[in-house]
């Protein structure tokens, strides 16, 4: 046990390490962060003063170096737009992102849960076909159209829903239907799957032949089992709803991580992107950890492997 | 059976509305500083005493006196794409609008513009200038800041001492050559420069006065979050990410402003900004982009165009290109290109083939009258330079940096082909682009805007050799001199017609292919009279419901 996790949290270094660097590598390819942070016609000397401050002059490996120093020591940087250290922007906006994935979630596995397992109870029925047509469309529908459609009916035509922002309960309600369609599709079609499998597994079998009500073999012998794929899935797909709502934060004004990120690309804000990428790898590398500890708890068997 | 399996999936989506409303808190709201009653009960009443100024400097009429209005009612949403980041007036960068728009609410300036970019009183009231390096500014009376701190000269020297100090972005001092600022007494102030500064004014159109007791003593934190000013807002609650809030301030010097209360919001995604509009979301949406125009025309929303002072041109890199050092087949280049019919395709009539390089109308130099679409005179040209079998070029441009910069350039490259002089257009992105421009190693023909500014000078510049995105090689020593001695004349009436003459020149030399005048499109609520100025600024306090 305690190898395992040993080696799991050395891969997990390994790669936020190997994130840090193609990050750093990628943000000072694109171009000299100095002339974006001045007005165009700032005078040369300025440009050469403020590149000098910034260490922009400096071999590339130097700053790296400094970089990775700073981060060692919890300091990510300091956003150049926001003049704030970054973490601090980042962990401001991680309520708001939580909140909308975990929104999501809910409203994924209380659709996808059911569906899937309808879908497998009734399998090769017309139920069944609607119900996969209806997850493959999800998983196939790009979210920046379903949230400008949804918005369009329910905010403008309608005029039951707020088009964007944050703050009360309806403004959750459009991102949120819009987030989860992705994860639901997943999750209803890997829930069918499951639930297909170990509805032909001996113990099935055997629990009905000893008569017991199909309603109780589901419950307490089949989904119980189903339940491990599932769980990965969904911790998986969370770790994806933070780091990826980027989308759905930006068609809806939404005040998380995503959108952060995405504002700090536009405006070159690169020690904020640094930080961004390297905080959204930290929550999806942890995620994927505490899933696989999970795992070994659900299934003793991986433990000893 | 059926049933357990149903009330359980209820009992699920019964729980959500729970989850989902969990953090109910928005992150990090950061509410106004305690406002303290005004010490003296003696309500501020606005002066007026327009007074022309010596040496040429005059100050224009003085803000209107107060006509009794009703009290401010209401309120309205102003939609941007990008939030604001920092609202310390003196270490954000308040040349970008976000940041600008919500300060100029709270904080004032001394000196102002008008829509039609003429210089208007705000904080001071007159102004003039003693010599060539001393201007004197008289200071508006019985203003006090939103904090109780009264407005005074040791404010304007507070402002100006701590720009200098904290800041990297707003240069007043580089600017204007700031030596020292006296306060001869409470109501007078005397800005003292290195050179004759014949920039004062405009410079100081974007320099905020702060009151000194609180901003002295605030943290970054504080000021860069709670901005408190003289303006007819003050401010009540940034909601990071989400909005910004402020309230008509019943104390303000002048006339109230119609509407009660201002939110600020960013919705980063045009076409969710529209929807934002359209849905009544949002009363004013800024950047429009011009491919949806037609969209944010509705029963009860409006288009508002306004042609900004952002001049569209292609640059002409003089060298490792001999054709391109000939001033004939400059002015070639410049005959041979139809703007106008790129103008009423490509940009949907929001384009005009522009003279001037400047281009607000208290400042652009009417006579000179734009290049005529000739190919003809083109190719005589060409062949009078010695290239009558014309000659390769490139033509770099960004995508999506100005509007339809792609397809403009694609059309131009086009019709310099149909002359002669065949042109390959590269895409190339911004910031590789703007690079390129500004270490100088673009060659060929280069598309790009200058900044959006009122300020003939600062417009100048950009075919100058003292900016650094100047990528042509054009170098006039007629020119340069020409825009230091208007750089260095205090009388705005001299220095324009300074300006005109170097304008002059540098169109008969054709460094550049002069293109248009950028548009800004905005969508607004019918039930405002409101109307988009060149500058991209709005001054709230103007906007009343529509009659």
């Amino acid at each position: 046990m305690t190898h395992f996790l040993v080696r799991r949290l050395l891969q997990a270094l390994f790669v936020v390490a190997g994130v840090s660097v193609v990050v750093f590598a990628v943000m000072r390819l694109s171009g000299d962060p100095t002339l974006l942070l001045l007005p165009p016609d700032a005078p040369a000397a300025e440009v050469q003063r403020l590149r000098q401050e910034m260490g922009f002059d400096q071999p590339l490996y130097v700053q790296y170096v400094r970089y990775v120093g700073g981060v060692l020591q919890g300091d990510l940087g300091t956003s150049l737009r926001f003049r704030r250290p970054t973490l601090g922007l980042l962990l401001e906006r991680l309520p708001a992102t939580v909140q909308l994935a975990l929104a999501a979630e809910v409203l994924a596995l209380a659709v996808a849960l059911p569906l899937g397992v309808f879908a497998a109870v009734r399998r090769n029925t017309v139920w069944d076909r609607l119900a996969m047509v209806i997850a493959v469309a999800g998983q196939s529908i790009p979210l920046f159209w379903l949230g400008l459609m949804l918005s369009i009916v329910f905010a403008v035509t309608l005029r039951v829903l707020p088009a964007s922002g944050y703050g009360e309960w309806r403004h959750l309600v459009l991102p949120a239907i819009t987030l989860s369609l992705f994860p639901l599709a997943r999750t209803a079609r890997l829930t069918r799957s499951a639930v297909l499998e170990v509805l032909y597994q001996d113990y099935i079998r055997t629990a009905r032949a000893k008569g017991l009500a199909e309603q109780v073999v589901l419950r307490r012998h089949a989904l119980g089992n189903a339940l491990l794929p599932i769980v990965t899935m969904i911790a998986l797909d969370f770790g994806t709803l933070l780091g990826g709502a980027v989308v759905t934060e930006t068609v809806f004004a939404w005040p998380g991580v995503g959108r952060l990120t995405i504002d700090a690309i536009a405006t070159r804000d690169y020690p904020l992107v640094q930080s961004a990428v390297l905080f959204l790898s930290l929550v999806f590398v942890g995620i994927n950890l505490l899933t696989d500890l999970f795992y070994t708890y659900l299934d003793p068997r991986i433990r000893f492997a | 059976m059926q049933l357990t399996r149903r009330s359980l999936l209820l009992a699920i989506v019964a729980t959500l509305p729970a989850m989902a409303c969990q953090p109910a808190t928005p992150p990090a709201a950061t509410s106004a500083p305690a406002q303290p009653t005004a010490p003296s009960g003696a309500a501020p009443k606005p002066t007026a005493a327009p007074v022309s100024g010596a040496a040429g400097a005059t100050a224009p009429a003085a803000a209107p006196t107060a006509v009794s209005r009703p009290a401010p009612t209401g309120s309205l949403t102003f939609v941007t794409g990008v939030e604001a980041a920092n609202l310390d007036p003196h270490a954000g960068n308040q040349s970008s609008n976000p940041e600008r728009n919500i300060s100029q609410q709270v904080l004032e300036y001394l000196v102002a513009r008008d829509s039609k970019m003429a210089f208007v009183p705000m904080l001071a009231t007159e102004w003039r200038t003693i010599d060539d390096l001393t201007w004197e500014f008289k200071l508006r009376r019985n203003v006090k800041f939103h904090n109780g701190e009264p407005l005074t000269s040791a404010a304007v020297k507070f402002s100006m001492d701590r720009a200098v100090r904290i800041n990297k972005q707003e240069r007043i001092h580089q600017n204007i050559g700031l030596d020292r600022v006296e306060t001869p007494d409470d109501y007078t102030v005397r800005i003292i420069t290195k050179a004759p500064a014949g920039n004062m004014l405009a410079r100081l159109t974007t320099f905020f006065i702060l009151p000194p007791q609180y901003y002295g003593s605030a943290s970054d934190e504080v000021a860069a979050t709670k901005p408190v000013g003289t303006g007819p807002y003050s401010f009540v609650s940034w909601t990071k990410g989400d909005r910004v809030t402020l309230e008509a301030n019943s104390d303000y010097w002048g006339p109230p402003p119609a509407i009660k209360t201002l939110t600020f919001r960013a919705v980063p995604e045009n076409g969710s900004r529209i929807n934002e509009l359209l849905a009544g979301g949002a009363d004013i949406i800024s950047n429009v982009p011009p491919d949806q125009i037609k969209s944010v025309e509705s029963a009860t929303t409006r288009l508002s165009p306004v042609q900004g002072f952002r001049k569209i041109y292609l640059g002409i890199v003089q060298k490792d290109s001999a054709p391109l050092q000939t001033k004939e087949v400059r002015q070639a280049l410049n005959y041979a290109i139809d703007f106008d019919t790129i103008g009423k395709t490509i940009l949907a009539g929001y384009g005009k083939r522009a003279g001037s390089f400047t281009g607000a109308p208290t400042s652009t130099n009417k006579d000179l009258k734009p290049y005529a679409y000739d190919p003809d005179k083109a190719r005589q040209l060409l062949e009078k330079a010695g290239h009558k079998d014309g000659f390769e070029t490139t033509l770099s441009t960004p995508s999506g940096r100005y509007n339809k910069d792609r397809e403009i350039a694609l059309a131009l490259a086009d019709y310099l082909t149909k002359v002669g002089v065949r042109t390959r257009v590269q895409v190339v992105e911004w910031s590789a682009f703007i690079q390129s421009v500004t270490e100088k190693t673009v060659r060929g023909l280069y598309l790009l805007g200058n900044g959006a500014s009122a300020d003939p000078i600062q417009q100048l510049d950009w075919l100058g050799t003292k900016i650094s995105s100047n990528g042509t090689y054009w170098q006039n020593a007629g020119f340069e001199q020409l825009l230091d001695q208007a750089r260095a004349t205090v009388d705005t009436a001299k220095q324009l017609s300074i300006l005109h003459r170097a304008e002059v020149l540098a169109f008969e030399e054709a460094p550049v292919v002069f293109l248009y005048q950028q548009y800004d499109f905005s969508g607004v609520n019918k039930r405002l009279d409101f109307e988009t100025r060149p500058d991209e600024l709005v001054f709230f306090k103007d906007v009343r419901s529509a009659a």
